[in-house]
């Protein structure tokens, strides 16, 4: 069973995520909404793929995707980004290349992020 | 240039005199006679001369009469009459119509003839600045609240692009939660009562709208910096084409094309693909029956003189139509004709902003029953033959 990893501080969100992609996805599906944390989960939880909010508090999500790249024990863990914000503008504000990530933009269908999260795995 | 004069004076002999005296005191000026008041009006039309001295008593037009004709007629011609000594007051009831002096027949008369046109000539200099400063003022004037009133609209829409942009964020969080807790309860529920399962499609369907609204009103407040690119209008046309049967199946409705194949405009390949996504869903939508919507390109001159020519797109449909008084209002954010159908109001009011950024046009003509025309006008780059 493949492993999905969800950091993002909306809880409900990331509840319900995760609830749907074990359902549908058949995933197995762990949850850390303290993005500080985030490096010990995926040490013990060590997950195929990462879904990773953008504006977060303490650590946003495009410094954490910087830190993962930089940790060889994560460097190859492929992530895809699940963001509210909507333009360009503001994900290259946020210290992101829009064209060079796989981003995904809130709400987003579980269908889809089903699709994506299978897509990028294999 | 010569100060061209005309002298209307009944006496023949006097008006001989006053026209060797005026070449005699200036050689830039040019004297011309006229005996006869009527002819002497009608050349003061014709010819526009720069002064006119003019005989106050005169057989048929008077001096008095030949003024007001000219005042009439709105022709401001320095005018200078011409009295006997002694009567002043005549000269008064000139000047309260509108002369600019007045000269008297005496001893004196060739002394001052010269002094009494070029404080005439001063005066309608004068006025004349006067008259330009004051249109340039008023001008100036409108064209600063016109500014004004631009600035405002601009700083409004700056200040909605922000207030979106932070509305958008704070919203779309909670309508992933929405949706995502739809999403489950229609896993969990899956052998829910009919009504149940309706009433979840239903908060679905409100959600994806409420998103939809959203991402139009950001598109619409805060337009992306368009990229320009040489483009062919019918491979975008195509590629919306293709992109819509994907998004939604045409049902009954034909779509017909004529393209020009020599045209090239300079355009953002998404923002022109998302004004013609619009306006063919809009098509569709009117045609819930089924129809045929007829997409044509093609240039026209704007301006003969410059050559100067327009790109347009004429997207025609065999719809419902738009009632007269809704027309002025389509372009209105979040004016809806489609409330009922999920529209967001946002459509044309995003198609025309992104329009207006590539110096180019939007415009509607439709009959209620007979269908709509929808015309995007865009600056030609190319025409040429391949």
């Amino acid at each position: 069973m493949k492993k999905v990893l969800i950091i993002d501080d909306e809880k409900d969100f990331c509840f319900f995520v995760k609830k749907g992609l074990e359902k549908v996805g058949k995933f197995s599906v762990a949850v850390c909404s303290n993005a500080k944390e985030s490096f010990k989960e995926i040490t013990r939880f060590q997950p195929d793929l990462i879904l990773l909010d953008i504006l977060m508090p303490e650590i946003n999500g495009s410094q954490l995707a910087i830190e993962l790249k930089k940790n060889k024990e994560t460097q190859n863990i492929p992530f895809i980004f699940v963001t509210a914000l909507i333009s360009y503008d503001e994900i290259e504000k946020a210290g992101l290349n829009p064209h060079d990530h796989k981003i995904l933009t809130k709400p987003v269908r579980l269908s889809e992020l089903v699709t994506v999260i299978n897509s990028a795995i294999s | 240039m010569p100060v061209k004069i005309l002298i209307i004076d009944d006496e023949k002999d006097h008006a001989f005199l006053t026209k060797t005296i005026l070449e005699q005191v200036d050689n830039n000026y040019q004297a011309d006679f006229v005996s006869d008041s009527r002819e002497g009006l009608k050349k003061a039309i014709e010819e526009r001369p720069h002064v006119i001295l003019c005989d106050y008593r005169m057989p048929d037009l008077t001096g008095l009469d030949v003024l007001r004709e000219l005042r009439k007629a709105e022709i401001d011609i320095p005018f200078i009459v011409v009295t006997a000594s002694g009567s002043e007051k005549v000269a008064v009831d000139f000047m309260k119509e509108g002369a600019y002096d007045y000269v008297v027949k005496d001893v004196a008369y060739g002394e001052t003839l010269q002094a009494v046109i070029e404080k005439s000539l001063d005066k309608y200099r004068m006025k004349k600045d006067k008259e330009r400063l004051e249109t340039e003022v008023s001008e100036a004037y409108s064209k600063l609240k016109e500014t004004q009133k631009e600035l405002i609209q601009s700083e409004k829409l700056a200040a909605l692009g922000t207030f979106s942009s932070g509305i958008a964020h704070e919203v779309k969080n909670p309508l992933a939660v929405i949706l995502g807790g739809i999403e489950f309860l229609e896993l969990t529920l899956s052998n829910a009562s009919g009504d149940t399962k309706m009433a979840m499609t239903k908060i679905k369907e409100a959600t994806l709208r409420a998103d939809s609204i959203i991402q139009g009103l950001l598109k619409f407040a805060k337009p992306s910096e368009a990229e320009f690119t040489l483009l062919k209008p019918e491979d975008i046309i195509n590629e919306t084409l293709a992109l819509m049967k994907y998004r939604c199946p045409l049902k009954n409705i034909e779509i017909k094309t004529e393209f020009d194949q020599d045209i090239g405009i300079n355009a953002d390949k998404n923002q022109i693909q998302q004004v013609l996504f619009n306006i063919l869903m809009n098509a569709v939508e009117s045609m819930p029956q089924g129809g045929t919507i007829t997409i044509t390109t093609g240039t026209w001159i704007n301006d003969q003189n410059t050559g100067q020519s327009s790109c347009f797109i004429k997207i025609k449909d065999t719809g419902q139509g738009i009632s007269q008084d809704m027309l002025p209002k389509l372009f209105e954010p979040f004016f809806t004709t489609k409330r009922d159908k999920k529209g967001t109001g946002l459509g044309l009011s995003i198609a025309k902003t992104i329009l207006d950024n590539h110096n180019g046009n939007l415009l509607i003509e439709s009959k209620i029953s007979k269908g709509t025309e929808v015309r995007i006008i865009l600056p030609l780059t190319r025409k040429n033959k391949e």
